[in-house]
């Protein structure tokens, strides 16, 4: 189900939230799906159970899982979208300096958004 | 929690471990890690109640351990030989556990066997070594302990035993809220399964702490010199490791910060790489860096 790059620059933790994100946006994880506990998980990707446990808490405080003692961990029922504005504005950041780099290699508006769509549909 | 406090062992005079400190709490993976000789078995004898310490203390949950059955009885114990009675068959064993253990579950026993696969009418002397170990995790567990005390577990076992051992271990530890102290010379193995390790050397502890913390402290550099530079001119007394191929080095350091990025750079460092390290590499390089520096004062 995840898959790491080790050579990568964003730190395991948050590829493994990125993935789980991914996941459950394309459908693959359903709401109240079980997901592997945190040693579990670190035995399959062979990391350290405090790598994933530090992924699982930020997943869980995102409200995307859930922990309940003796159960397990699922992909919660109800998951709340809400804007989280410091991470939006961190977004825009990354957006803004990626459409300079399309613009330098000739891309206009319209092709910029055509991009985006494309791949916005693509995952859902 | 298992608490060691002070915990000192002496063999006719000779100091083998000195000022042991280290906890163990309910659910928590430990990992022992150390050369050979370094002293681990017999602080785990120690710790599980085989040894009285010479000085300090080993208590778990308030209550001493030494020469206590009813702490005993909560406490799992597979040592490295494992030598059980050779003449008895392993229902046998089974059968003695029973007995001894007010808490021995045979179910546990048989379904854990279920995926081990040991014969219940073979004789233990015929069993062999990664067999035997087998067996001790087998009948440890089916005591349903509180803690857990391994010694060199993995070392006999093929790879399919290997990963039954360490998945079942991951799931009992978090159904039964065990502690667990480990160790191994396999250090890929602990680092999926510790929270925390404890380094001892020549008997004493050197570091007593968390593995991610650990993997954070010490950094892998892929570094850029053109032309090169000869390695002894990589001297801060932070870097662990230096090896190159070319111009390119490999570069291993304690507390990696700003300042040594500005450092190298000023010794002609171009292209600065942060590169994932395991607990394995990360181990080997710390004790090759001890070596050299022995070597310098005998010198």
């Amino acid at each position: 189900m995840i898959n790491l790059d080790f050579k990568s620059d964003t730190p395991i933790y948050e590829q493994i939230i990125e993935q789980i994100k991914y996941h459950v946006m394309k459908g693959n994880l359903e709401a109240g799906t079980i997901i592997p506990s945190v040693r579990k998980m670190a035995l399959e990707l062979s990391i350290t159970p405090g790598t994933v446990a530090k992924a699982y808490q930020e997943l869980e405080r995102q409200g995307i899982i859930e922990t309940i003692r003796g159960k397990g961990t699922f992909i919660a029922l109800k998951i709340e979208k809400k804007p989280d504005e410091e991470k939006v504005e961190q977004i825009s950041k990354e957006f803004q300096s990626k459409i300079i780099e399309l613009k330098m290699m000739g891309y206009d508006e319209e092709h910029i958004v055509e991009l985006i769509r494309n791949l916005y549909r693509e995952m859902s | 929690m298992i608490k060691v406090e002070n915990v000192s062992k002496r063999y006719s005079k000779i100091p083998v471990i000195e000022h042991i400190y280290l906890t163990v709490s309910r659910g928590e993976i430990r990992g022992l890690i150390g050369n050979n000789g370094a002293g681990k078995t017999t602080l785990i004898k120690c710790i599980t109640g085989i040894y009285k310490p010479d000085d300090g203390s080993v208590l778990y949950d308030d209550e001493k351990i030494y020469d206590n059955p009813d702490v005993k009885h909560k406490v799992g114990y597979v040592s490295d030989n494992c030598g059980y009675l050779g003449r008895y068959s392993v229902s046998g064993m089974v059968r003695l556990y029973e007995n001894y253990y007010p808490n021995f579950n045979k179910e546990k026993f048989n379904t854990l066997n279920e995926e081990f696969g040991l014969s219940l009418k073979s004789k233990v002397k015929n069993l062999s070594k990664g067999q035997k170990m087998r067996l001790g995790f087998m009948l440890e567990l089916s005591k349903q302990p509180e803690y857990l005390i391994l010694d060199e577990p993995t070392s006999g076992l093929d790879p399919v035993a290997k990963s039954k051992f360490m998945e079942i271990l991951v799931q009992e530890v978090e159904k039964g809220n065990i502690g667990v102290l480990i160790s191994s010379h396999n250090l890929g193995d602990l680092e999926k399964l510790c929270d925390t390790i404890t380094l001892i050397e020549d008997g004493k502890v050197t570091n007593n702490t968390n593995v991610d913390d650990l993997k954070e402290q010490f950094v892998k550099l892929q570094v850029v010199i053109p032309g090169g530079i000869d390695s002894s001119k990589l001297n801060l007394p932070n870097i662990v490791n230096v090896s190159n191929v070319g111009s390119v080095y490999t570069i291993i350091i304690d507390n990696y910060d700003k300042m040594t990025e500005e450092w190298l750079k000023s010794k002609g460092a171009e292209l600065i790489e942060v590169i994932d390290m395991g607990l394995e590499e990360l181990y080997v390089s710390s004790q090759s860096r001890k070596g050299a520096e022995q070597n310098e004062k005998m010198a």
